[in-house]
């Protein structure tokens, strides 16, 4: 059995707070309702200010509880204190000096609660607005403040003298604010720059690197490291320079990923050029079967390089497979040769397509089309 | 005999190419930026020059805009996209070739090019005939159309045929194979095809 021992302190609250939240805290500390706390330091202040005393020596002893968040009725009701309590001095001079006084610094708390540092990289409408009126709550003061000492009269010209002073310091504080500018926009570049780079950092180690050290540990076999070079090679290549496709939905994107398979899997190149392009769909697809055939058979039969060129015109798509392997006798191929009758021709016809093979001694060219809608 | 100049940022590629080339080529100089290239060429007055797409100190454009010569140029990149190959054929290039190709296939590149023809690769007719295909192929001028026959070659090239074996498929003579050639890259650098101005101006070439 232990016994739990609770220190239970003051704090200046942060919800439900109308100033600095000394009234909400003490009035949760002593259990009192919080409007007989507020009266009773509002009364108080009518007897030589001491409510005003007490309250301001409460909000520097207590401390606060959590985050701070600042609100516009905690602002409001902190410019209602600031200004009434100059009101209840009777003396004259305080009129004229404390009420411009607590202006600029109701202006100044506006500026610096609503606009902190961080924000106002991209200060937002409600952050122009406190801006603004913190500003022009500041210049009143200020001129309120000359014109106790000159007139009323005298305002207008103490008001232009003000803002050529604002004027005046802006225009010493402009390289400053540029330069400030310039440092968030450089910043800013780097950031992006640093992005990129790690990026790239990424796709090299992805890729590149791999390659390397697969290329390093096959060093005694060359038809292996040509392979490995080749088609690290096509990769970067698509990565650097052509926007990527769905394999799934464009046609010279499906071919060039089945291109770069034959030369991963054969020691052969595939060369392939597309003109135009199409929406794949299920036939489509099909034709991408059957050309992957075509150009596993040239890179396993011929090795070398294959030529590969895709057209899509007239609504028709025209692929032509060609190799300058041994070649073979088309007529002679039996038909339980699965690889030519079943993958190619009978895929091309059940698309709807066709598909034509010539063969002789200076190699073999297969010819796949099959029509679509454009 | 074909003198050769080669215009490349790097030593390793100029190295391999030259090491690579067979008797009846000879190099007769090297540069590795558009400022050494100009000079270079100037002064050797080659028949062939072989130039890399990609310099540091400017690119392609530099040097074919500021070489009076008589030379005849062979582009040469690593990358194959499109506005590369565009570019510096508009530019003047007789062909254009990678650097993945083989030495054999080079020596004839460049005998090609010595000789006043074009250089395609399938790549470079496979552009060829997406720029002048599509819904905006019917024009009157001439120059912004392929006839058939140009299209069936630019086809076959295409398609990984060689000169000879696109002119026995076509029934033609080699000669008149190459005649087709020339007239499409005369039209690929005096067409205002959109396409072709597009490519262009992407690498900033025109």
């Amino acid at each position: 059995m232990s016994t739990q021992i609770t220190i239970r302190r003051a704090y200046r609250e942060t919800r439900g707070r109308w100033v600095g939240g000394v009234a909400a805290g003490l009035a949760e500390h002593l259990g009192w309702p919080v409007a007989a706390v507020r009266a009773l330091f509002v009364v108080s202040s009518f007897f030589a200010g001491i409510g005003v005393i007490a309250y301001a020596a409460y909000w520097a002893v207590l401390p606060q509880r959590d985050q701070d968040d600042s609100d516009t009725a905690r602002l409001l009701a902190f410019a209602a204190l600031v200004i009434g309590g100059f009101l209840l001095l009777p003396t004259n001079p305080w009129m004229q000096i404390g009420l411009p006084l607590a202006v600029i610094a109701l202006g100044a708390t506006v500026v610096w609660t609503r606009v902190g540092p961080t924000r106002i990289l991209r200060p937002d409408g409600l952050q122009w607005t406190a801006l603004g009126l913190g500003i022009l709550l500041v210049l009143v003061g200020v001129v309120a403040l000359a014109a106790t000492g000159i007139g009323v009269r005298s305002l207008l010209n103490v008001g232009a003298v003000a803002l050529l002073l604002l004027v005046g310091v802006g225009l010493i504080a402009m390289p400053w604010i540029a330069g400030l500018y310039r440092e968030l926009t450089v910043e800013r570049q780097e950031r992006v720059r640093s992005q990129t780079r790690a990026e790239l950092a990424t796709q090299v180690h992805d890729s590149v690197l791999q390659t390397l050290t697969l290329i390093r540990r096959h060093a005694d076999d060359p038809q292996q490291v040509s392979r490995l070079a080749r088609a690290e090679e096509r990769h970067l290549r698509s990565w650097l320079y052509e926007p990527q496709g769905d394999p799934q939905m464009r046609l010279s994107a499906a071919l060039s990923a089945a291109a770069a398979r034959i030369e991963t899997d054969y020691p052969a190149t595939v060369e392939l050029v597309c003109v135009g392009e199409v929406e794949l769909d299920e036939s489509g697809r099909a034709l991408v079967a059957a050309t992957t055939e075509a150009m596993v058979n040239a890179a396993k039969h011929a090795r070398g390089a294959v030529s590969v060129y895709v057209e899509v015109d007239d609504g028709r798509v025209t692929v032509f497979v060609r190799d300058r392997g041994p070649g073979f006798d088309v007529a002679g191929v039996s038909p339980d040769r699965k690889g030519v009758s079943e993958s190619m021709i009978g895929r091309m016809q059940r698309a709807g397509g066709t598909c034509a093979i010539r063969s002789d001694e200076r190699g073999t060219e297969v010819t796949l089309t099959l029509p679509v809608t454009p | 005999m074909i003198r050769l100049v080669i215009v490349d940022d790097h030593g390793m590629v100029r190295a391999g190419i030259r090491s690579g080339l067979p008797a009846d080529i000879e190099v007769v100089g090297e540069a590795a930026d558009v400022q050494s290239a100009v000079s270079v060429i100037a002064a050797a007055e080659p028949d062939v020059v072989l130039l890399d797409v990609h310099l540091p100190g400017g690119n392609a454009q530099a040097v074919l805009q500021q070489s009076a010569v008589d030379s005849r140029f062979l582009a040469l990149s690593v990358s194959d996209a499109s506005q590369d190959v565009i570019g510096v054929v508009r530019l003047g290039a007789r062909g254009y070739v990678t650097k993945d190709i083989t030495s054999a296939d080079l020596a004839t590149a460049i005998r090609q090019v010595a000789a006043g023809e074009a250089v395609f690769s399938p790549r470079l007719a496979g552009f060829v005939l997406d720029a002048f295909t599509g819904a905006a192929a019917k024009t009157d001028d001439e120059l912004d159309r392929l006839t058939s026959r140009e299209r069936d070659v630019m086809r076959l090239i295409a398609r990984g045929y060689t000169y000879r074996e696109a002119a026995d498929e076509l029934f033609l003579s080699v000669k008149t194979v190459e005649t087709h050639m020339s007239a499409v890259l005369r039209k690929l650098q005096l067409s205002n095809r959109r396409e072709l101005a597009r490519w262009a101006k992407g690498r900033g070439l025109e």
